[in-house]
């Protein structure tokens, strides 16, 4: 069997005597899309930065592609692949959209510390951008300041940006919070539309979003793992019934849906 | 944004019109005022090198004096001591200024916000108590006097020796002022803003912050005590003064006032500031004051500082065509670096 891309081994992690994560494990496979979901508070987004490296863990190993990476800065991470989202959009906001994709690109090609050359002469980045911002449908706003961008398209420049440095094992921290419903269906295809050999762990309240998505589901509560299994199994699971889900389903995204 | 590419197009030959004007402003300037415009050019690369960290980094640096100091010491020091001639003088000067920050910065690149403030304060205290304690070798309040100025050998005997000086200091801080504008528009300069906006963000992107904060400092250090070094021949004197905190604070006022986190700003708030004191104080005192109230009117209506004046006017003129009510101050106030710098502060107290 392939390396899995992301494993955790008995990952706990305690802030101030709180213990947010207990024992967690989990394994995701290459190409897989992992959706996270669980009530509020349950620990989700806890969970995608101990993984990013934001946070440290107290206990446990974080595993990517196979590297342990429980010890590295989050920055030292992206160069195992690993890039995540915010639930309010990573991007700089007195920055023009082409900026923010620049400011990424140039990670990818320069050295960290980058001091050579001039940003605006160098053809090769510039084209890459240019480029980058097409495919994004941002070419409109590319002079534009991130600030003055409503909430959907700076979503969409945040992810151009994490594109750009083409991340192996993506995690999504809530992408959909903040479209609007009738944006929803239009984010859901741009999801499926991620190249396959891209690992995704997802967390999301939208169980629209999530159930037409993932490939497995983890169900998080009270800091640790209810129920992991497909979709399927998840949604006939009757913990999860109990804990989130019928509330969730008949809650905000049945009318979504 | 079109304003800005409309100005790019003009910039060279704006560059050009200047290089020639600081050229020829000792044939057409008396003495003093070229006394004062030879101040200006240093104060600006001191304002310049705090801008990297205030303005661009957003690290709000009230010790920047201790950089300066360092240069003004380093050249008098050596100038008393050893008579090292000024070019390797000052180049130990920026050495000494590198250095003092590699030293410092682990501890004061812990912090953020009001504790960076309070730490690199702290730290030019600590350095003017050596400064003032250690009299047998620093001269004590006394500071050390009769630096030789030095002066450029091709043009002795051709020009006045304030205005062989002021050549000098025109050629240094020439080259170190195109330098910093290398820096800030390489990727390095454009991660620093990144820092500036949101630090966390730019480490998700994969940039090892805390090693482009400690580069950005030690560049800033080595800038601050060139101009230092450049000010204590200027003086032949370097005293306590110049490495008090009330001077990190004078040019924190420069770069706000000018425009933080701007190319220009800062030298045109170093202008600003510095003509105020010599042309106000000739019939007041109280020319803190006006640069008060001139400070709190910038901030109010400028909020980006004066180098934003010739936007805000088009901005005004295009409303007022229009017929419409005036707009907004470009950004929303807590936008600009410098407000943020502050919020950040209030935000962490």
């Amino acid at each position: 069997m392939a390396v899995p891309a992301l494993q955790l081994e008995h990952v706990s992690k305690v802030i101030g005597g709180l213990t947010i994560l207990e024992d967690i494990s989990l394994t995701v496979q290459p190409g897989e899309r992992r959706a996270i979901i669980g009530p509020n508070g349950a620990g989700k987004t806890t969970l995608l930065n101990v993984i990013a490296g934001f946070l440290p863990a107290t206990r446990g190993r974080v595993l990517v592609f196979g590297r342990d990476v429980t010890k590295l800065p989050a920055h030292r991470r992206v160069d195992v692949g690993l890039l995540k989202t915010n639930q309010q959009p990573a991007v700089f906001h007195e920055l023009t959209t082409r900026q923010n994709i620049l400011i990424a690109l140039l990670r990818g090609r320069h050295s960290p510390l980058g001091l050579g050359g001039l940003v605006e002469r160098d053809r090769e980045i510039q084209r890459l951008a240019e480029q980058v911002l097409e495919e994004w449908g941002l070419l409109d706003v590319s002079d534009v300041e991130v600030r003055h961008l409503p909430h959907g398209y700076q979503r969409r420049v945040e992810l151009a940006a994490r594109f750009a440095l083409r991340p192996k094992l993506l995690l999504l921290d809530e992408p959909a919070a903040g479209l609007a419903v009738d944006e929803i269906p239009a984010f859901i295809e741009r999801l499926k539309q991620l190249p396959r050999d891209m690992t995704v762990v997802l967390v999301e309240h939208s169980m629209r979003v999530v159930f037409s998505f993932a490939d497995r589901i983890t169900v998080l509560h009270h800091g640790a793992v209810l129920a992991d299994g497909t979709p399927d199994e998840i949604q006939q699971n009757e913990d999860v019934q109990a804990a989130y889900l019928a509330g969730a389903m008949r809650g905000r995204d049945a009318g979504a849906a | 944004m079109n304003a800005k590419s409309i100005s790019a197009q003009w910039r060279p030959a704006a560059i050009l019109g200047l290089l020639v004007l600081l050229l020829i402003a000792p044939f057409v300037l008396p003495t003093y005022p070229l006394s004062v415009l030879t101040e200006i050019l240093i104060f600006t690369l001191f304002a310049m090198s705090l801008n990297i960290l205030l303005g661009y980094a957003g690290l709000p640096s009230l010790g920047h004096s201790a950089f300066f100091g360092t240069g003004g010491y380093a050249v008098g020091l050596l100038a008393k001591y050893l008579g090292t001639p000024a070019p390797l003088a000052l180049l130990i000067a920026v050495v000494a200024g590198i250095a003092l920050a590699l030293i410092t910065g682990p501890f004061v690149l812990r912090t953020h916000g009001a504790y960076f403030l309070i730490l690199t304060l702290s730290l030019t205290q600590v350095l003017f108590g050596i400064v003032w304690l250690w009299r047998r070798v620093t001269g004590g309040d006394d500071g050390l006097p009769g630096i030789p100025t030095p002066k450029l050998p091709f043009l002795l005997g051709r020009v006045s020796d304030t205005a062989n000086f002021y050549y000098l200091t025109l050629i240094v801080v020439g080259i170190a002022i195109a330098t910093i504008a290398w820096v800030v528009r390489s990727p390095f300069g454009l991660a620093l803003v990144g820092i500036r906006e949101n630090e966390r963000y730019l480490e998700g992107l994969g940039y090892p912050t805390w090693t482009l904060k400690y580069v950005a400092y030690a560049l800033a250090g080595g800038y601050g005590a060139l101009a230092g070094g450049l000010f204590a021949y200027f003086k032949g004197f370097v005293g306590p003064g110049q490495i008090s905190w009330l001077l990190a604070g004078e040019g924190m006022v420069m770069v706000i006032l000018g425009g933080a986190g701007t190319f220009w700003g800062p030298a045109i708030g170093t202008i600003l500031v510095l003509l105020l004191r010599y042309e106000v104080s000739a019939f007041t005192q109280r020319w803190v004051m006006i640069l008060g109230i001139v400070f709190i009117l910038t901030v109010l209506l400028l909020p980006q500082g004066i180098v934003r004046l010739p936007n805000r006017i088009r901005e005004i003129r295009a409303q007022l065509r229009r017929e419409a009510p005036l707009p907004r101050p470009t950004a929303p106030a807590h936008h600009t670096p410098s407000e943020r710098a502050v919020e950040r502060v209030i935000e962490r107290s």
